[in-house]
């Protein structure tokens, strides 16, 4: 049987426990691109996600001897990027960012007959899918981008399994409202 | 215990993303195709989830990736800790790197802490690494320096090389102990150095070391 991706990252993760730091750069080949794009989502700066991604695998090096195997290592390395974002957003006080993405909706909503078109239909998801809060965003991404599933989702937020699927209810909720408010009504929920 | 029909169908609509994904378990997975067969409405569900997906991987495929200087930081943080022999080392070198002195006060050991605890959690954006001195000289005037973010390893190299300068350790949180001369200067001395190096294009900020 050929090895898992899973496998392979293990691997990487042993050699690297024993202080291989071309391990390193093979675990940042494999992970930093997901990593920054996960960070660039919850942050909105490309700066802060860099350091983020900087920061995280730097404390793969650090703290290689710690890591315990009980997820994956791309759950493991999701977790950290969430705590290192969450931390700044918390810094650059989230709720100015909400405001602004309120009086952005409010804009496209005026202008709604203007741009639902057919053609433009998945521009006007992308843009909602932009303006849902950080907890929203975070899920959608965690499903739809990352690949998670709902146990390895709760392991990355610190949250219950139940929560997961109620919060990724309520995103879809949120997208679903947004995109009626930019002219797109889908019918759902 | 069986759920009544109307959690079954609610239960079924959660999991859809999941099941959109192919991410979810077998049990759930039949769990989901069995409501979907029940009640066809949640075949529109599953269309909306699978735009929605559809359009959150475009959305992320558009994002780019790390530039080569996020690597470069790691790679500076795996290195410094390479040259670190043992624990007792690190901390004097950190007493040293912040101009404390050999005899820190209380103080003074406080700020090493909040200093040692800024470099434990994050390497800065400027980042570039330099290669500093495998032995440290115990002559000269040590100096704090950050360089200007768009500084240059050879607009640096040339600094250092036109004020005799050499790195110590570094970078530490942005900060480089760095090295002028090959005698001990005087206080007066000491600032004037400061003073010029502040003026330098290249230079962000600077203060004083604390000396061996």
């Amino acid at each position: 049987m050929s090895p898992t991706a899973a496998d392979w990252d293990n691997e990487l993760i042993a050699r690297i426990r024993a202080g291989d730091q071309l391990a390193l750069r093979a675990l940042y080949g494999r992970h930093s691109v997901k990593v920054f794009r996960f960070a660039l989502r919850l942050l909105r700066s490309e700066p802060s996600a860099e350091d983020v991604v900087s920061e995280v695998f730097a404390d793969v090096w650090r703290n290689r001897g710690n890591f315990e195997g009980r997820s994956e290592a791309s759950t493991w390395l999701l977790a950290m990027t969430r705590n290192k974002a969450y931390s700044i957003l918390r810094r650059k006080r989230e709720q100015e960012l909400d405001d602004e993405t309120a009086a952005e909706t409010e804009d496209q909503a005026d202008n709604s007959e203007v741009v639902l078109q057919k053609k433009n239909k998945g521009k006007i998801l992308r843009a909602c899918i932009e303006r849902l809060s950080a907890e929203h965003r975070e899920v959608i991404d965690l499903v739809y981008y990352q690949d998670k599933t709902i146990e390895q989702i709760a392991l990355i937020v610190g949250a219950p399994e139940g929560t997961v699927k109620t919060r990724m209810f309520y995103a879809r909720k949120k997208l679903s409202e947004l995109a009626k408010a930019a002219g797109l009504d889908r019918g759902w929920p | 215990m069986t759920m009544n029909p109307n959690d079954e169908r609610d239960e079924a609509e959660t999991l859809l993303p999941w099941y959109a994904k192919g991410t979810l378990d077998a049990v759930n997975r039949l769990r989901v195709e069995e409501a979907l067969s029940r009640w066809p409405e949640l075949r529109e569900s599953l269309r909306l989830v699978e735009e929605d997906r559809n359009e959150t991987i475009a959305l992320n495929e558009g994002l780019g990736a790390p530039s080569p200087e996020a690597w470069a930081r790691i790679f500076a943080v795996t290195a410094a800790e390479q040259r670190r022999p043992t624990v007792s080392a690190r901390l004097l070198s950190l007493v040293r790197v912040f101009g404390l002195g050999a005899e820190p006060n209380p103080t003074r050991l406080a700020w090493i802490g909040a200093a040692a605890a800024v470099v434990a959690l994050a390497p800065s954006r400027s980042g570039a690494t330099y290669q500093t001195a495998t032995a440290k000289s115990k002559e000269g005037a040590e100096v704090l320096i950050t360089f200007a973010p768009g500084a240059r390893i050879s607009d640096i190299s040339a600094f250092l090389k036109e004020r005799h300068g050499s790195i110590d350790e570094g970078p530490r949180n942005n900060w480089y102990s760095v090295r002028f001369g090959n005698r001990r200067l005087s206080t007066e001395e000491t600032n004037a150095l400061v003073e010029e190096l502040r003026a330098s294009p290249i230079v962000q900020s600077v203060q004083p070391g604390g000396g061996d």
